[in-house]
């Protein structure tokens, strides 16, 4: 038998049928010698392929296993002449030394494949990320994590990673993250499999969650109990998962308009205990249509039908939800991934699993992006590159007129398609920006000139063409918008650059948006990366706010003093105490403002209300417009009454750095100080809590003459006081002030 | 059965990734109480697993009669092979 198969070239083989069963047959039944030896003939092929056939790689992996206890030694001199020797070998080096208890080894041949972004990006992520997990390093394997599913991923790969997620919670260390939540997780069907995997895409997006499961089909219970489980938790934002079984629709009814009513109400009493009584905020999910009724096509044209009921069901809880519940479209996302396999049935009687299993990334994947927008995690930016991006060839080589841009051709037409998508993004509030590496004059040209685009100059808010590599351009662009790197989305054809901005700017959103044009758009809206729960009026404003900073800043120059060019802006304030019309956006600033922020205190919409309507509490929001534009509301302010010692408490310090330089600081303290005046108050306490991002304001209370006032309880913490009636009242001339409603000064 | 049984090795491959078991080894009368983890939870999981793994469908008859791994192997076997 080995005779007979000895003579056959298996490199020769595989290479042409790169097949997992035939690098299984081919190892099965042999001693050690002939198993590696032929091993090495397959990999041999494989790395002749050109494709990276991964499940042929796989089988030999699986079939060198059996070598591990038996021929160790033999094993390990082989793998050593394998080392380094191809990304392909590489990988089977890292997968069969985890075997062999040589963890740094196997972590070096790992680097090596992930340098040369070998294989499925998951694995060869999870892979060192097991290894470095397993030697203590929990820092290095988040790196990892975080890396393995920067791209959506597949269910079985979201498993791998929520069980490497959970041994690195299980060491107690305090693992990366910007925000903390408590989410509440009621499901009308089980949420077993998916939860795991929701705190995957929440390690990921940067949130440390803590998540309470109930029993699935217990949602009511939980709510309207109030010694459940859920009450006791207290969360800060309660998911209710429901699905079309949940509505319990027969597939007709009489009276299609008091069922809608009958249902919509019993949702909306659940979302007012948790909005009321737990102050969290709800993500409620619609109802998935069934692709499947037996009255067919009547469950739509029959005003009582099922399908039609439900289509006017989601439609009236979009209309209820209001302040504090969003809904989540899960009938969108079932469309999305394909309502023939959106439900698998047999899971479904098994395990009252719903919906199956390869459709809940998608799912999980639209449910962070909601928990992004709800925390200000939301990317602000979109930075695009130009040539084979914004229009097809290169405008320093092809010209004007030989650019692809445009309905003359299927090319020019898919890149103009993108430019449609950013300048709508651009028209709700994300701000644009260019990079490229281009001569700037060749670069302006198709935007002053070519007939076909959509973008002008004026859409963006900062042009940067030049031959700097593009990294060093992002991070210049971001200091001018004054706006973090982790709020980038960066788009860009040319994998090279996508992967040189990813490795230099980890926090930056990179997408993989190939170099096919007609694929930009979806590949680029698949990571969800600006989803908001609201459209405010200063979300409209915004772009256009980005782009006169930078003409205020040209004026700047122009100034000979400072307060010259302050008074030149023509400043004006307007005051006001929180109300309901302002308090989407109050909300928006209070949970996303990192740098000016003096206490980074994050509060939900509720409990701005509650504060709003507290007698011991002084409320502020700010508007600024200059002769540039109105900026919206840019700052906010909370104060506490602490009466027994007369002293007004800063527990809310926040402001939009797009303002910063225009003495708006000394306004707003101004503005609290008066109030505390009025009310009878002596003192005005600040306290300034240090995070990573707000070391802008370390100095802030003492250069307003503010004074150490000793107590704080925190590393870092400083405590400030201002004694008003020893200490002369703050001026602010630059600022004219107009007042809202009942708002003093 | 060889050692190196493609479908069987695939399956103890399946099995240690659903119980994050590296050291986990199957004869076909292994039962649930002698895998460390092998929960109703784990139980669904290892249905997805191996449905994903080899590209197939079980009926709930078929999971429904499974007593041991040799049930299993036996069900994946008549699918893959059949």
């Amino acid at each position: 038998m080995l005779s007979a198969v000895a003579t056959i070239d298996f490199e020769l083989l595989v290479r042409a049928m790169p097949d997992e069963r035939l690098v299984g047959v081919a190892l099965a039944d042999t001693d050690a010698a002939e198993r590696l030896a032929r091993a090495d003939a397959l990999l041999a092929g494989l790395d002749g392929t050109g494709v990276e056939a991964h499940a042929a790689r796989e089988a030999l992996v699986r079939a060198l296993r059996g070598l591990v206890r038996s021929e160790s030694k033999a094993l390990r001199t082989w793998l050593d002449a394998q080392a380094g020797a191809s990304p392909a070998r590489d990988w089977v080096v890292g997968r069969v030394l985890s075997w062999l208890a040589d963890p740094a080894a196997a972590a070096s041949a790992w680097t090596r494949v992930i340098e040369r972004e070998f294989g499925p990006r998951a694995l060869r992520h999870l892979a060192r990320g097991r290894i470095r997990a397993e030697q203590g390093d929990v820092a290095g394997a988040c790196l990892d994590l975080r890396e393995a599913f920067r791209e959506p991923a597949s269910y079985r790969d979201l498993e791998r990673g929520a069980k490497l997620l959970a041994k690195l919670r299980a060491t107690g260390e305090a693992l990366p993250a910007a925000r903390r939540t408590k989410l509440a997780l009621l499901g009308g069907f089980t949420t077993q499999l998916m939860r795991p995997l929701l705190e995957l895409a929440c390690f990921r997006d940067g949130i440390d969650v803590e998540i309470y499961e109930a029993e699935y089909g217990l949602y009511r219970q939980e709510v309207l109990d109030r010694s459940s489980g859920l009450h006791r938790f207290r969360p800060d934002v309660v998911v209710i998962a429901t699905h079309w079984r949940d509505a319990q629709l027969p597939p007709l009814v009489d009276d299609a308009d008091e069922t809608v009513e009958c249902l919509a109400t019993s949702f909306a009493a659940l979302w007012e205990i948790c909005t009321q009584e737990l102050h969290a905020q709800v993500i409620q999910h619609n109802f998935d249509i069934p692709a499947h009724e037996s009255y067919g096509q009547l469950s739509r044209a029959l005003p009582g039908g099922r399908a039609r009921l439900l289509s006017r069901l989601n439609l009236e809880l979009l209309a209820r939800a209001g302040s504090g519940v969003s809904i989540l479209d899960f009938d969108g996302v079932a469309s999305a991934f394909g309502k023939d396999r959106w439900s698998d049935a047999h899971l479904w009687y098994l395990a009252r699993q719903h919906p199956a299993p390869d459709a809940l990334p998608l799912w999980v994947d639209q449910l962070a992006a909601h928990l992004r927008a709800l925390l200000g995690l939301g990317k602000k930016v979109l930075a695009l590159d130009l040539d084979n991006t914004l229009w097809g060839g290169v405008i320093g080589e092809d010209g004007l007129e030989g650019i692809q841009l445009g309905a003359h051709s299927p090319e020019g037409e898919a890149h103009q398609d993108l430019q449609r998508h950013a300048r709508e993004l651009r028209e709700r509030g994300i701000v644009l920006v260019v990079c490229s590496k281009n001569n700037e004059a060749d670069a302006r040209e198709p935007f002053e000139a070519h007939p076909e685009m959509l973008l002008r100059t004026d859409d963006v808010a900062v042009f940067r063409a030049n031959w700097q590599d593009k990294a060093t351009n992002l991070r210049e662009i971001a200091a001018s918008l004054g706006l973090g790197l982790e709020s980038f989305v960066f788009v860009d054809d040319n994998p090279t650059e996508r992967a040189w901005v990813r490795r230099e700017i980890p926090e930056m959103a990179v997408p993989e948006v190939g170099s096919d044009a007609a694929a930009f758009v979806r590949l680029l809206d698949r990571g969800r990366w600006f989803e908001a729960l609201s459209l405010s009026e200063e979300d409209r404003l915004r772009a256009s706010d980005y782009a006169a900073n930078v003409r205020r800043a040209e004026l700047a120059g122009a100034a000979t003093s400072m307060d010259e060019f302050l008074a030149s802006l023509e400043m004006t304030a307007t005051i006001g105490e929180f109300d309901a019309a302002n308090l989407p956006r109050i909300a928006q600033l209070v949970s996303k403002s990192n740098q000016f922020n003096l206490t980074t205190r994050r509060y939900t919409q509720e409990q701005l209300r509650g504060f709003a309507e507290s007698p011991e509490h002084v409320t502020r929001w700010f508007r600024l417009r200059d002769r540039f534009g109105d900026n919206g509301i840019i700052g906010v302010m909370l104060g506490v009454v602490q009466a027994s010692e007369a002293t007004l408490e800063i527990d809310l310090w926040l402001m939009s750095c797009r303002v910063l330089g225009r003495r708006m600081e000394e306004l707003m303290c101004r503005t609290l100080m008066r109030a505390a005046r009025e009310r009878g108050l002596t003192r005005v306490r600040g306290r300034y809590l240090p995070t990573a991002k707000n070391a802008m304001v370390t100095e802030l209370y003492p250069r307003l003459g503010f004074e150490d006032a000793g107590g704080a309880t925190r590393p870092g913490e400083t405590v400030w006081e201002y004694d008003l009636g020893a200490r002369p009242a703050l001026e602010c001339s630059v600022i004219r002030v107009e007042e809202a409603g009942e708002a003093d000064d | 059965m060889t050692d190196l049984d493609p479908l069987n090795e695939r399956l103890t491959d399946v099995f240690r990734q659903v119980f994050d078991n590296e050291e986990l080894e199957l004869s076909d009368a292994t039962v649930a109480s002698d895998v460390e983890g092998w929960d109703s939870l784990n139980h669904v999981k290892l249905v997805v697993a191996i449905e994903e793994a080899f590209g197939v469908k079980f009926s709930n008859r078929e999971i429904g009669g499974w007593e041991n791994v040799g049930d299993v192997r036996r069900s994946l076997a008549k699918k893959v092979e059949g």
